[in-house]
């Protein structure tokens, strides 16, 4: 009964909100923060009654239940460690307009990745953040759901580590994003001394976000959480007492399943795709916040080591925009590249598709006359994110079981409460700064089991495509619902490889005897593997790879959870299904090129998989395969061709920071047979303001911000060029801004 | 003369060490076509609405209203647009300076503003005084302001001076930064030549130096036939050259600089005389 009171309280607030949404800087907050923002939504609703209708990040509200997007129930929510608005804080990315690092209103960075922050926001001030004149766009931060023998010689891993190029993955990290792993296991332990009881850890660093912070992660830049180092975790396994384990409920064993899959050592006989790499795991507490941190950590402890790196995300979210233009999109793609947009070589990160090719989350449709979807509720919980182009708007209205209805016209937020749920919708009238579009966004709460409604768009002066998903796929299907756009976030990130899914095995001896799992067709695309392309036309998945069924390694402490189906003879390996499973084996396969060749970059490291890619009679459209099965043993023959840069004739000039605001840091590089150049510094009429002159094939230069007058330089925007008398480089344009 | 005197001992006073190149550059590169044919040197000139921004005093001497545009690709792919309006006495400027993006998430842009008055004293001679702005938007934000004066006597040889940031207000953001505008003086002067028929002509020039700026010189020339003219000038960027069409109460600039580092810039300009 008292859910049902503040679910109407809730429901008639939110609609109050909306009216004043328009106002100050609250355009760039997104719909759930609009409506945090506001007091009058704090006035009539508890933070703890929030959290039950809408999964959010929330500062002391990182549990296992939110994060793994699992239903909550007002058992659990009375022991949630939630206190009131005034100390309440919320995790946030935040776009800023350039890589600012001052601090920010109320908010309490923990990460930086270019123009995007992660961190707290002091849900009080969230208006006061929006406002500050650095700050384009503040997105929640969202739970993200992990994606869940023969595989390694389906992909030809085996026939990489003995063919010409003997790859197995060495002096290469692998990064694990996910729910840690079981450091007891066989296939992650070394044994250096060779007596057959293993002493060490493949696991080079080990981050587990969800501990109680003590200082150890502030050297890498973030402040919460446990990093544990290579001799650290060895103490901890000498004593039998490993420090962090992967017993996540719910979904404790995914990670250990996932790292064995890409670089598991085969100690109790099954190995990874690279099982010689190192691997840096994080066990993360899946928040899009801090899988961003996580892989900017495994970066960090890679370059601290001199060693390329390949990142394995399968996790993801249908909240968002699905076009790469969210901030946990972004804040991934930026870690690919340096200030300049260049890629980074020797980086990679590899996500999981999606598993939700089956599951009628999405509809979509030009809209240009009145059109229906029908919405069925499997939870109590559901929301709903409509994306259109901006140019058009919409009247949309949502109607109820009973046939309750209401309506939100383009600027309008309204509420809803009848007896089989209630409904918040918003229908914004100004675009999305993230992408120029809108968002409709609808959330049901209290919806009943199975409860239809009905989600109609009147197209207004100007109708255009919609796009709807809902976030979470247990939460609910579209009754006209189709298979494509269906990749999640962030697969959809634009620097990514995005993999799918297809079936390499359904039947197996188990620990409970001969087992048969799902008629899927060996060497089908398996039907829950998520379809492209991306709201915005890009083609994803970029390759498809073994996801069902996989052997790979258990974790100890769940094994008492594994259904014996699951379970293989010896108890150290398990059957688990999903893209969570053949993102690894593209990870893997990475380590392997990345191992021949380390200044590769993702952009190398997608082609040289799309090129190899096998076709077969089941293969086809490219937004169900990509290019098609992944062949590891086919990308790294075509190395050679991969590796040779062509000759530069030009002389090239880097601006290793920008903008700058105490110096200005550059690289140059002469061409062949060229020894001398001079850099200027030009003013935007022409006028140089300054000249270097610059001796050797490469090296580094420093301008102090002064012409050569001796006077200081405003801030503003400059011209830099390396000239030779082979030429001059590129005009690389430099804002000084202090 | 005597106000030269004076203002140029108020000025030498005023002078500072700490000035910044470049705060004012959303004005600086917000020249008409025709200025920049001329390579800049059009401080004796300043007959038409560009007064506002090349010696207010200019405005003293027309006759006419008129509103103008210009838009220049300038250097390095940056974009600049300003309008204004000038007439007797009185003239006004707006221009923006944006770079486009630069990578994925760098932008620059600011924008810049300037009023000026134009007063005549006695035949031939007038006084003027402009008030600039500049704002910038992105990638931060900062804003200030300066008074600046000019004088202009028109004769054969038309001889003009402008003293930049008498007073101003320090180019200033949030986060402590804090820049002064570069006080300068700049000296100029215009032949008219002695041409007949349908032949119009001047030779102009103008020197900088004293104060905070570096030591300039720009120089120019136009010929026009009726409604037609060519123009060549030279100044700190290199040389430039334009062109005009005038018809009725149209008329268009164009000007072209062929920047032996950075490229080539190209600038229109439209103004409409009532």
């Amino acid at each position: 009964m008292l859910h049902r009171l503040w679910g109407l309280v809730l429901v008639l607030v939110l609609a109050t909100v909306g009216l004043g949404a328009a106002e100050s800087h609250t355009s760039r907050l997104d719909p759930v923060l609009q409506a945090l923002s506001s007091p009058e939504f704090r006035t009539a609703v508890s933070p703890k009654q929030l959290v039950e209708t809408i999964a959010l990040a929330w500062d002391g509200v990182r549990l296992p239940p939110l994060h793994l997007q699992e239903e909550i129930t007002p058992a659990q929510l009375s022991v949630l460690p939630i206190g009131d608005w005034e100390d309440a804080q919320v995790g946030v990315l935040v776009l800023t307009h350039n890589e600012y690092a001052g601090p920010l209103p109320g908010f309490q960075v923990q990460g930086r990745h270019g123009p995007v922050l992660t961190g707290l926001a002091d849900v009080m001030s969230l208006r006061d953040l929006a406002g500050h004149p650095v700050v384009a766009f503040v997105e929640a931060a969202r739970p993200v759901a992990p994606r869940l023998d023969v595989s390694v010689a389906e992909i030809r891993a085996d026939q990489a580590w003995t063919g010409p190029r003997e790859t197995t993955g060495q002096g290469v990290i692998v990064g694990i994003v996910d729910t840690g792993i079981d450091l007891l296991h066989p296939d992650f332990r070394i044994d250096r001394t060779g007596d057959g009881q293993p002493e060490g850890t493949r696991v080079l660093a080990l981050w587990d976000q969800g501990q109680s912070y003590d200082g150890s992660a502030f050297g890498y830049g973030f402040n919460y959480g446990r990093v544990y180092t290579r001799s650290q975790l060895e103490s901890a396994l000498a004593a039998a007492n490993p420090p962090s384990r992967d017993d996540t409920p719910g979904h404790g064993g995914h990670g250990t399943h996932v790292a064995g899959i890409a670089a598991g050592g085969g100690a109790a006989g099954l190995s990874g795709v690279a099982p010689d790499a190192e691997l840096v795991i994080v066990k993360t507490t899946f928040s899009t916040d801090r899988v961003v941190d996580a892989v900017e950590f495994v970066f960090q402890v890679a370059s601290e080591r001199g060693l390329p790196a390949v990142v394995n995300l399968s996790l993801g979210t249908h909240s968002g925009p699905h076009d790469g233009t969210s901030l946990f999109d972004r804040g991934i793609s930026q870690l690919l590249v340096d200030n300049q947009q260049r890629n980074i070589p020797g980086r990679a990160v590899v996500v999981a598709a999606g598993n939700e090719g089956d599951k009628k989350i999405h509809v979509g449709a030009g809209v240009h006359t009145t059109t229906t979807w029908d919405l069925e509720a499997r939870a109590s919980t559901v929301e709903v994110e409509l994306w259109h182009d901006g140019e058009a708007s919409f009247a949309v209205t949502v109607s109820a079981p009973g046939g309750e209805s209401v309506t939100a016209q383009p600027g309008q937020t309204v509420g809803l409460n009848t007896p089989s749920g209630n409904v918040y919708l918003d229908n914004p009238l100004g675009r999305d700064p993230r992408n120029n579009d809108k968002e409709i966004y609808l959330a049901l709460s209290n919806a009943a089991q199975h409860s239809q409604w009905a989600i109609t768009l009147d197209p207004l002066a100007q109708g255009g495509r919609v796009d709807a998903w809902v976030t979470r796929e247990q939460a609910g299907r579209f009754v006209q619902g189709d298979s494509t756009f269906t990749i999640s976030e962030p697969a959809t990130a634009h620097r990514v490889i995005a993999v799918g899914a297809y079936t390499t095995k359904n039947t197996w001896q188990s620990a409970d005897g001969p087992h048969t799992q799902d008629n899927y067709t060996v060497g089908a695309l398996a039907p829950f593997s998520s379809r492209g392309p991306t709201r915005d036309g890009r083609p994803k998945p970029d390759v498809t790879a073994p996801g069902a069924w996989i052997a790979a390694p258990l974790s100890s402490p769940v094994e008492g959870h594994v259904s014996g189906w699951l379970r293989l003879p010896g108890g150290d390996y398990r059957m688990q299904a999903g893209t969570s499973m053949s993102a690894p084996h593209v990870a893997g396969a990475a380590a392997l090129l990345l191992s021949v060749e380390e200044s590769l970059d993702w952009e190398d490291i997608a082609e040289a998989l799309r090129e190899s890619a096998r076709k077969d009679q089941h293969t086809g459209s490219v937004n169900r395969w990509g290019a098609g099965k992944l062949d590891a043993a086919a990308a790294v023959e075509l190395l050679p061709d991969k590796v040779l840069p062509p000759p530069e004739e030009k002389p090239q000039l880097e601006l290793l920071q920008n903008p700058v605001n105490t110096e200005a840091p550059m690289r140059y590089h002469l061409p062949e047979g060229t020894h001398r150049g001079r850099i200027h510094v030009y003013d935007l009429t022409g006028r140089r303001i300054f000249t270097r002159e610059v001796t050797g094939q490469h090296g580094d230069i420093q301008w102090g911000l002064h012409t050569d007058w001796n006077r200081m330089v405003g801030n503003g925007l400059y011209l830099v060029v390396l000239v030779t008398d082979q030429g001059a480089s590129e005009i690389q344009r430099l804002v000084i801004h202090r | 003369m005597r106000a030269l005197v004076v203002l140029a001992a108020v000025f030498a006073l005023s002078l500072s060490v700490q000035a910044y190149h470049g705060v004012d550059m959303a004005l600086e590169v917000a020249h008409s076509a025709r200025a920049v044919g001329l390579g800049g040197a059009m401080l004796a000139v300043a007959d038409d609405e560009w007064a506002v921004l090349y010696n207010p005093a200019g405005l003293a001497g027309l006759t006419r209203w008129g509103l103008t545009a210009t838009h220049a690709q300038q250097f390095g792919d940056v974009s600049v647009t300003a309008v204004g309006a000038g007439g007797p006495w009185l003239g006004g400027m707006l221009s923006v300076v944006d770079s486009g993006p630069i990578g994925d998430n760098l932008r620059y842009m600011s924008v810049g503003g300037a009023l000026s008055v134009g007063i005549p004293l006695w035949e031939g001679a007038s006084v003027g005084a402009r008030a600039r702005a500049v704002r910038a938007v992105a990638p931060g934000e900062e804003m200030g302001w300066s008074i600046d004066l000019g004088v202009l006597w028109r004769g054969r040889v038309t001889v003009g001076l402008l003293a930049e940031a008498l007073w101003s207000r320090n180019v200033a953001a949030n986060g402590g930064y804090s820049a002064p505008w570069p006080r300068g003086i700049t000296a100029g002067a215009a032949l008219e030549l002695p041409l007949r028929g349908p032949f119009a002509g001047r030779l102009t020039a103008s020197v900088e130096g004293l104060g905070e700026n570096p030591f300039t010189i720009r120089a120019g020339g136009e010929l026009w036939m009726q409604d037609l003219a060519l123009r060549a000038g030279v100044g700190p960027a290199g040389v430039a050259f334009g062109m005009s069409a005038r018809l009725s109460s149209l008329q268009f600039d164009w000007a072209v600089q062929p920047h032996q580092v950075l490229g080539t810039a190209y600038r229109g300009t439209l103004t409409v005389r009532f």
